[in-house]
């Protein structure tokens, strides 16, 4: 009979003061729900930006990734009662080297498949996977205790949601210092659901011992791991080393060490920054403009590397930073030194915010806004090229005061995107000129209500900044090119649809080619 | 009947997909993208649905009324949003406004352990949830804001008949793990 049927069946009365009793058979199926729901909130955190960044993150991707890792939920649920109870520590043990080791062999396994050019198969592989290596185990438990009478539904299910809220708490206060921490939590809430599933003494030692030995490693094998990743699948030359990685609240940041000298910036395994090639885009979203206006108070959406930032600021005026990503914003202070000088440059402030909240709560108006903002292949980068937020930017410039956006595609007739941003511009701005400097490859939007320069003031500060071969299109032409094209709006996104399914299959023909 | 009873709880999931995929698009449209946002839509949630498991053999009100309540609430929500653009002074008004649709999943949750095994329940309630999440994301891509209006009115015009049917039918053939105060409860 066990020690819980003893406590039940005992007859006689304890004294008043006595605490109730409580076996460990009676605690065990709280402690383990407990655990269960805390980690799968922090496994969810490292998987969601690791297999973005491994397949790239897009709208669709991240679609994908949240429904494989609650289709693992779901098997976990189906298979709750049908596992025996003397198979789930040995499962137990197999998730706890799976998920500590997860970073490192997701991202040897993708680029295993990118060297035998089939990367394409990381689209069926990962998402397959994650199921059954992320998400299943732990969701087995509160089903099984609650249809084995070991527990109630209510106050299992409460334990459950307390545990996923200390989960949350977890990332709140203890992301920042980094994967290897929130690992160490991690590592000790499995073993606590292994005690409670009755593993031996000596094998809780020994999984201790090893799972500190490799968290005493990982930051190593995350750097090498990392540096393969980027090597053999993006092909980065032979002594590109990985200088940061990290998981952001928002997503994942690298920063990369060139063979030569120079630096770059990957958010979610999409290039922010690369060296000389991104030195030019930055020449003319900040260079350029400030050349023709002299601005005195600039903003720039999107920090990335700040050397927008430095090239304004550096010829006078104030300039201020507005960046989501508060990991992005200190990797940008701190490991692009030689990009922005923000060690030396005073005139120049960091805000961590949205833009879109920034700007709606703010009365300060600007004579040059920059938006160096990512590709909208997911919904929440593509509202910043909505007409609303263009609005938001329209109605924070001065009277002379001009706007500089990324389109990130070549404005032609065939090609949607810059077509709908162009669009969103034209709904909002009486003048919108769009360049196309061959040096970067994709197009930019000048816009204002009166602009202080002509075209040819423009092109003439093009060549002054080294832009050898460009098209200049002035507003009767984009309106040409736009036609009928839809703006963005909130009700109008579909094209971050398009764009991702594009996205996707550009890179399943990725080695077959 | 046992199609309804079989299907019902994905129809709640995809009910809950489609609410917890709308607070997160209106919001981080119109309130902030940051991660405080997300933070505050999962926790406000999850207390949301533990003070639910409370209330739910406590607060003498029909499940469909908190459905209801959800709905209502989750409405609330938007037009907040329309009348205070990116005001976050307003977060803690939000973050009531969550808890009080989270109360749904938990209070649900409580009373139908009654009436399925909780591997049933769990399984067919997160199957119907992922296809509110995909549901849900992939209109509002297609159809816009509309989508996140129309689908969960849709939705809970299902759910609602459906619980009615399914608590109607209970009453008359009540399963063997059946407990008698849920009828009482949901009367």
């Amino acid at each position: 009979m066990t020690e819980h049927h003893t406590v039940q069946l005992s007859s006689h009365k304890p004294p008043a003061w006595m605490l109730p009793t409580l076996s460990w058979q009676r605690i065990a199926p709280f402690l383990i729900v407990f655990f269960s729901g805390a980690n799968l909130i922090l496994v969810q955190w490292v998987m969601t930006r690791e297999v973005t960044t491994l397949l790239l993150g897009t709208e669709l991707v991240i679609l994908l990734i949240s429904v494989s890792y609650f289709i693992g939920v779901s098997v976990g649920y189906l298979l709750a009662g049908r596992i025996k109870r003397a198979w789930m520590p040995i499962l137990g043990v197999l998730t706890l080297v799976l998920h500590l080791t997860l970073p490192v062999t997701f991202r040897g396994l993708v680029a295993w498949l990118g060297s035998n050019n089939a990367y394409w198969a990381a689209f069926l592989v990962l998402p397959s996977l994650t199921p059954f290596v992320v998400s299943m185990f732990y969701s087995v438990f509160l089903p099984h205790f609650v249809d084995d009478g070991q527990a109630g539904l209510g106050s299992l299910y409460l334990t459950e949601l307390l545990g996923s809220v200390c989960g949350i708490g977890v990332l709140v206060f203890l992301a920042d210092l980094g994967v290897q921490t929130v690992y160490v939590v991690y590592t000790l809430g499995l073993i606590t659901v292994l005690v409670s599933l009755g593993i031996r003494r000596r094998w809780v030692v020994l999984l201790t011992v090893v799972s500190a030995l490799w968290l005493a490693l990982f930051p190593v094998a995350n750097l090498w791991s990392n540096t393969l990743w980027y090597t053999t699948l993006l092909g980065f030359p032979e002594g590109t080393s990985v200088l940061f990685s990290g998981y952001s609240p928002y997503q994942k940041v690298d920063v990369l060490q060139l063979p030569d000298g120079g630096r770059a910036l990957y958010l979610d395994g999409l290039d922010h920054f690369n060296g000389s090639y991104g030195i030019r885009l930055n020449i003319i979203v900040g260079t350029v403009p400030a050349a023709l206006i002299e601005p005195e108070n600039s903003l720039v959406i999107g920090a990335g590397v700040m050397q927008t930032e430095e090239l304004i600021a550096s010829r006078g005026g104030h300039v201020t930073t507005v960046e989501l990503d508060p990991m992005v914003a200190d990797v940008g202070e701190r490991l692009f030194y030689q990009y922005n000088r923000m060690d030396t440059l005073t005139n120049r402030t960091v805000v961590v915010d949205d833009a879109k909240h920034f700007l709606a709560n703010t009365d300060v108006r600007y004579d040059l806004i920059v938006a160096d903002t990512p590709a909208a292949l997911s919904i929440q980068p593509a509202t910043l090229y909505s007409v609303p937020f263009y609005q938001s930017i329209h109605d924070h410039l001065t009277a002379e005061g001009v706007f500089v956006g990324n389109m990130t595609s070549a404005f032609v007739p065939g090609d949607n995107i810059s077509r709908r941003v162009a669009a969103s511009a034209l709904q909002v701005f009486d003048e919108v000129l769009v360049i196309t400097p061959a040096s970067v490859g994709w197009s930019f939007i000048i816009a204002a209500d009166n602009l202080p320069f002509s075209r040819e003031e423009l092109d003439a500060a093009l060549r002054q900044n080294g832009e050898v071969q460009f098209s200049t299109f002035d507003t009767p032409a984009v309106r040409a090119v736009v036609g009928n094209t839809t703006p963005i709006t909130l009700d109008s996104m579909d094209f971050v649809l398009q764009t991702s399914l594009e996205w996707i299959n550009e890179r399943l023909r990725w080695g077959g080619e | 009947m046992q199609f309804l009873r079989w299907v019902y709880p994905s129809l709640v999931g995809f009910l809950l997909g489609l609410l917890q995929t709308g607070l997160f698009f209106q919001l981080t449209f119109t309130l902030s993208s940051s991660f405080r946002t997300f933070l505050m839509i999962t926790v406000c949630w999850l207390l949301g649905s533990s003070a639910g498991i409370w209330a739910a053999k406590r607060v003498r009100l029909h499940l469909n009324g908190f459905t209801l309540l959800a709905l209502f609430t989750y409405f609330a929500c938007a037009v907040l949003l329309g009348l205070a653009p990116f005001n976050t002074q307003l977060w803690s008004i939000y973050g009531m406004l969550i808890m009080l649709i989270g109360l749904y999943p938990g209070v649900f949750f409580v009373r139908l352990g009654a009436f399925y095994t909780a591997r049933q329940l769990f399984f067919r309630e997160n199957n119907g949830f992922i296809v509110g999440l995909v549901t849900g994301t992939l209109l509002f891509l297609a159809i816009g804001r509309i989508a996140l209006w129309a689908m969960p009115t849709f939705a809970a015009g299902i759910v609602v008949p459906c619980t009615l049917l399914v608590y109607t039918r209970a009453r008359l053939d009540p399963p063997p793990n059946q407990i008698t105060s849920l009828m009482e409860e949901t009367a």
